[in-house]
Formats: structure tokens, C-alpha cells, sequence
């Protein structure tokens, strides 16, 4: 199957999900212009157009070939890594959050040495909350 | 044009030239070379990781790093398209082609050389265009109304929806993407709550600078970390002298010339970028006729010079749309209107009438990061291809904690932390499929200028819709956005 008729099918369904959505907006009952849901109701038939365009009219590109990608190991688990760092960013110190993101996602990306993982996680979060703390005034969250 | 005059310009000199502004602009050409010369990280991505950081600081501060990574990052995308065939930027594709050619015959340092000057040069006549152009064009845009601003707006969006790679169903799905992330939010006229799900975070819409880090930055790391891109592999290059580039540039002037003012052009268009100017100089240097006559290595000097050049003289021509009509031309233009917001500064055509000073300012911070890129590039053009050894491994990382940090320190507001997150996972499987990011987020700046516009071209003539054919400018950007499409349309379906 190819990449695109997947990617105009999904197209297509966020275009009716928008339409949908779309008729939910409360609009006023005497307005002098075009209401609230005009706009977003262009958009809903423009992503659904291109969406069938993407269907019918597909790339050469495979969907097998497309999702290996975007499910490959080092993409995946940073994303994953990525995800959790910054969701949990106001409740953890950024210091040790900055610090565990930094050797996990090092040796996500293949770092193996001790010396890296040991010294450069510590040494960029230390510098980067200095800069934050001090350079630029922003005070990010710390548990002391 | 009295809005800049000498009075203007030297206390604008004043302002800007002391040592802590020089410092920044030298810390944002340095920041701009890596982030130029990475391959897969651009100019746009350290530009919108750097904006959140320019929150407590000056106006001239903020310019000084922001265009210091916006010049030296278009040129430094060039660096990995000689050295090893990989441009560090889209804008750097055409460069690749004859770069790459020169420094597979050891003469990766005449590339390197031709690259700094013609985009020193590019850049320069682009700035120069922007100081004349920008007043006129400015005031020229007070007699502009809701109708041709919608007309601009739509056609800026086709633009880039057209031309930024890809087909023209995936440009205009992300366009549509990014409009639809504009209209979250209390709507404008009405008043009334859309999309927004029961979260009252989102009620002010979806904040501009986390969504821009969120697709330059967070997916472009993200699609970095699963190519496995890794250079190490560096030609060895024979060494240039410094001295003989005067006489190729002098003898080159014309090609400089007509790719600077190529550059330039598709700058000022709204919604383009450095990738178009770089290809339509690239097949306007005669690059063909010169191999015949004159041999290969001519040949990709004539590709080179051109290249680079437009690529550069970009940079200039895309703020004249920000600085007069709050439109951006390109990417990191789009990224500017999120640092100028910051500084309590809204981009349109009052902007150079109200802040003659600080447009003044913004030339002259272009001219000093012009003559560093220069400076710095020709006399560090041996060190800077060590930039390509950084290993992914370390580089994507620190990137990651960059744009949380960056984006946590615009309004120490967390739930914008969580929407980089989100937004920058959704971008990396959209670029997965093939669906470019430029249009997502020109579609995000413009689609609320688009949107009011509409519907106050709407209300000022009795809900006549005839009003976008009957004034000339308008009907004239409507004509040319059906072209566009046309050309487009039938470029996608071949």
C-alpha cells in the first residue's frame, strides 16, 4: 500500500472531524459578518480534498517503507524520553531532570563511553540552569 | 524618506554599536554557523530555539542574536552541501550540486571561500534593498485595506504551500494544518470559545514561539535521531588564496548581481524562502554555456557564486513583508514576529513609521552579522567543517533540553512546555509521511490575519464578496495566487 493513500484516507477523517467540531461552535444568533464556523468549515473541506487528492493521486513511497521509519528504534525512544521530560518538567528539579534526559537519551543515540555519559550530562545541565538561573532570570523548577 | 534619516541611523549606530551588542551578534553568528552547518538543524530551528531566550532582554540584544543566526545560518548550511554532499539547509540543495563538484577535485576551500562572499555580497545588496524599499513599500501599505490584506495573506500562503517540497496536496494540507492551530481559541469577532476542549489554557489560541520550537526544532531532532546522520567523512582540500577571490568575484559581478537581485525578489514575495531563490539562480547562471566554454571547474564557481548569493540576499528581502505589512517572507521571519511580540512590537505598516529607530537599528545589525559571517568565515573556514564531527548523539540531546527550557522561559507557563511536546511528535510523524513543516507554521501566522480580514473586507462592503475582484491589487494577487496553483497543480500531477 502506498504512504499517501494512508496518509490522504487519515486526511480525510480529520477533515470530517473538523466538520463535525466545527458545527459545535457556538455562534451568536445576529452576527454582521461571517460567523465563527465559516472558517474552520473551509478548512474541514480544504483537508478534506487534499485528502482524497493524496489518495487518489499517491506518492511512490510505501507505507511498510514509511512506518519502518517512523517506528525506528532511536526516533521512537527519543520521542518517548522527549514526551516524559517535558510532561514531567514542572514536577521534577530541572537539574536532575535535565541530567537523567540527557544520559538516557545519550545512550538511546549510542553513547557508550563512561567518561561521556558520566561527565557531559552533569557539566550541560549545570551550565544550562546557571545561564537560565542567572543569565536570562527564569526560574525553573527545582525542589529546594 | 524622512523616517530614516542620517539623525536616525547614527543614533541608531549608537545604540547598537557598543561592546555587549557586538558580543551578541558575534555569539548569534557562531550559534548560527552550527546550527547552519549540522546537517538537518537550520537557521529557522536556532532562531526559534534562541527566541524564547530573548524574553528579558533589550530590543537591540534580541535583534543582535536573532539576526546574527538568521545571516550566518543561511551561509553556513553550505558548509556540509561542499563538504559532504548533505545541505544544511534546503536553501543549501542547489550549492551541494557544484560545491560538492569543486571539492571532489580538492578545491573544498575555494567552495567554502566563494560560498562566505557571494553570501556576504547576497546579503548586503539585500539589506540595501530593505533600507529603500521597506519606507516606500510601508507607506505605500497605509492605503492598503482589510481586502488586500486577505488577498496578500492567501497569497503568501500559496506560495509557500506551492514551493516548500513535497506535493501540492501535502503543501496545502499543512497550510490547512496550521490555520485550523490558529483558529483554537476565543474567536476574535464573536467572542465565542472554539476548540478549545474545556482547557482554559488554550482560550488565548495556541501560543506561536512553543508551536514554531515545536515543529523547526523538536521534529527536525526527531528525524535526525532516526536517520542516523553522521559526518565524519571530510574531503581533503587544497588550500585557496585569499587573495585571488577579488578577481573572481570581480569578474563574476554581473552573475552577483542578477542572483542577488533574484534573491531578493523571492524574498520580499510573502511566504517563500532561500530554497526557490537558490534553485531559480542556480538555473539562471549559465553554468551550462560556462562548462563548455570554459571548463568544469568555471562551471561550479558560476553554480556556487549564484547559489549563494540568492540564498543569502534572502534574508534582507524577506523582512521587508515583516517590517511593512507584518506578513513574514520566510521561515525565520515567521519566528521574528514571535521575537518582535515579545518586545511589545507588532510588525505592520506603522512599524518603520513609529520605530524608525529601531528599524535602523535592524539594518545596522545586519550590516556588522554580515561583515562577522565574512570575517569569521573566511578566516575560520579550515575549523568550521569540525562543526560536522559534533555527534548526533550529543548535539540532539542538548537540543532537546534547549527547546523545554527555551520554551518554559517564555511565560514560565508549563502547559506550554507540554504543547512543544505534543505539537513536536505530531510535526515528526507529519514529516514522516512527506507533509513539509513551512506551511504548517506560515499557515499558523496567517491564518488568523487571513481569517479577520475576510470577514472585516466583508462587513466594510455589505457582505459583497466582488469587493476581492473589483479593487486592482487584490484582483491582481488573486490572479496570481490561480496561476500558482495551476503551475503547482500540474508541476504535482507530471
Amino acid at each position: 500500500m502506498k504512504a499517501d493513500r494512508m496518509a490522504g484516507g487519515l486526511t480525510l477523517i480529520a477533515g470530517l472531524g473538523l466538520m463535525v467540531a466545527t458545527s459545535q461552535i457556538d455562534i451568536l444568533a445576529s452576527q454582521p459578518t461571517l460567523s465563527a464556523r465559516f472558517f474552520p468549515y473551509v478548512l474541514a473541506l480544504i483537508l478534506m480534498l487534499s485528502g482524497l487528492a493524496l489518495a487518489l493521486k499517491p506518492g511512490d513511497a510505501l507505507l511498510g517503507t514509511v512506518i519502518g521509519k517512523l517506528l525506528a528504534y532511536r526516533g521512537v525512544t527519543l520521542a518517548v524520553a522527549f514526551l516524559v521530560y517535558a510532561l514531567s518538567f514542572r514536577f521534577v528539579d530541572f537539574r536532575f531532570g535535565t541530567w537523567l534526559f540527557l544520559v538516557v537519551t545519550m545512550w538511546i543515540l549510542g553513547s557508550r563511553k563512561w567518561s561521556e555519559l558520566l561527565i557531559l550530562p552533569i557539566a550541560v545541565s549545570a551550565i544550562l540552569y546557571l545561564l537560565f538561573r542567572y543569565g536570562f532570570i527564569v526560574l525553573l523548577p527545582t525542589w529546594t | 524618506m524622512d523616517v530614516i534619516s542620517l539623525g536616525t541611523i547614527i543614533d541608531a549606530a549608537a545604540a547598537v554599536l557598543q561592546l555587549n551588542i557586538l558580543f551578541w551578534i558575534l555569539i548569534g553568528v557562531l550559534i548560527g554557523f552550527v546550527f547552519g552547518a549540522a546537517p538537518g538543524l537550520t537557521a529557522t530551528t536556532g532562531v526559534a530555539i534562541a527566541t524564547p531566550l530573548t524574553f528579558g532582554a533589550s530590543f537591540e540584544v534580541a535583534m543582535a542574536l536573532l539576526l546574527g543566526i538568521y545571516s550566518a545560518g543561511y551561509f553556513a548550511g553550505s558548509i556540509p552541501a561542499i563538504l559532504i554532499n548533505t545541505p544544511g539547509a534546503p536553501g543549501n540543495a542547489a550549492t551541494a550540486l557544484d560545491g560538492y563538484r569543486l571539492a571532489r577535485m580538492g578545491k573544498a576551500d575555494l567552495a567554502i571561500s566563494l560560498a562566505v562572499v557571494a553570501s556576504v555580497i547576497g546579503g548586503v545588496f539585500s539589506i540595501v534593498v530593505l533600507m529603500f524599499a521597506a519606507p516606500v513599500l510601508s507607506n505605500f501599505a497605509l492605503k492598503f485595506t482589510s481586502v488586500e490584506y486577505f488577498s496578500l495573506g492567501l497569497f503568501g500562503l500559496i506560495c509557500v504551500s506551492a514551493v516548500s517540497g513535497g506535493s501540492l496536496a501535502k503543501g496545502i494540507t499543512g497550510a490547512a494544518i496550521g490555520m485550523f492551530l490558529g483558529t483554537i481559541g476565543i474567536d476574535e469577532v464573536g467572542g465565542t470559545m472554539r476548540f478549545t476542549f474545556g482547557m482554559p489554557e488554550l482560550q488565548g489560541g495556541v501560543p506561536l514561539i512553543p508551536t514554531l520550537i515545536a515543529f523547526f526544532a523538536v521534529a527536525e531532532m526527531l528525524l535526525q535521531a532516526s536517520s542516523h546522520l553522521d559526518a565524519s567523512l571530510l574531503p581533503k582540500q587544497q588550500i585557496h588564496r585569499i587573495l585571488r577571490l577579488p578577481g573572481l568575484m570581480i569578474s563574476h559581478s554581473w552573475l552577483l548581481l542578477k542572483s542577488s537581485l533574484i534573491g531578493t525578489f523571492i524574498g520580499i514575495l510573502p511566504g517563500t524562502g532561500p530554497t526557490i531563490a537558490a534553485w531559480i539562480a542556480y538555473g539562471q547562471s549559465g553554468r551550462r554555456k560556462a562548462e563548455e566554454a570554459e571548463g568544469e571547474e568555471i562551471a561550479a564557481v558560476r553554480g556556487v557564486i549564484a547559489a549563494e548569493s540568492a540564498n543569502n540576499a534572502v534574508t534582507g528581502g524577506a523582512l521587508v513583508p515583516l517590517l511593512t505589512l507584518g506578513i513574514p517572507g520566510d521561515t525565520v521571519t515567521a519566528v521574528l514576529i514571535g521575537a518582535l511580540l515579545i518586545q511589545g512590537i507588532d510588525p505592520g505598516p506603522f512599524f518603520i513609521i513609529e520605530h524608525g529607530d529601531l528599524f535602523a537599528q535592524i539594518l545596522i545589525i545586519l550590516l556588522i552579522a554580515a561583515v562577522m559571517t565574512l570575517v569569521l568565515g573566511l578566516g575560520a573556514r579550515r575549523i568550521l567543517p569540525k562543526i560536522l564531527t559534533i555527534p548526533a548523539r550529543i548535539l540532539l540531546p542538548v537540543i532537546g533540553v534547549l527547546c523545554v527550557a527555551g520554551g518554559f522561559a517564555i511565560h514560565s507557563i508549563p502547559f506550554e512546555v507540554g504543547i512543544i511536546a505534543v505539537l513536536g511528535i505530531a510535526g515528526y510523524i507529519l514529516a514522516r509521511f512527506g507533509f513539509p513543516m513551512a506551511p504548517i507554521v506560515i499557515g499558523l501566522v496567517l491564518g488568523p490575519i487571513i481569517e479577520i480580514n475576510l470577514r472585516n473586507s466583508l462587513v466594510a462592503n455589505d457582505m459583497d464578496p466582488t469587493v476581492f475582484i473589483t479593487r486592482p491589487i487584490s484582483a491582481v494577487l488573486l490572479i496570481a495566487i490561480v496561476v500558482t496553483l495551476a503551475w503547482s497543480a500540474r508541476r504535482s500531477l507530471r
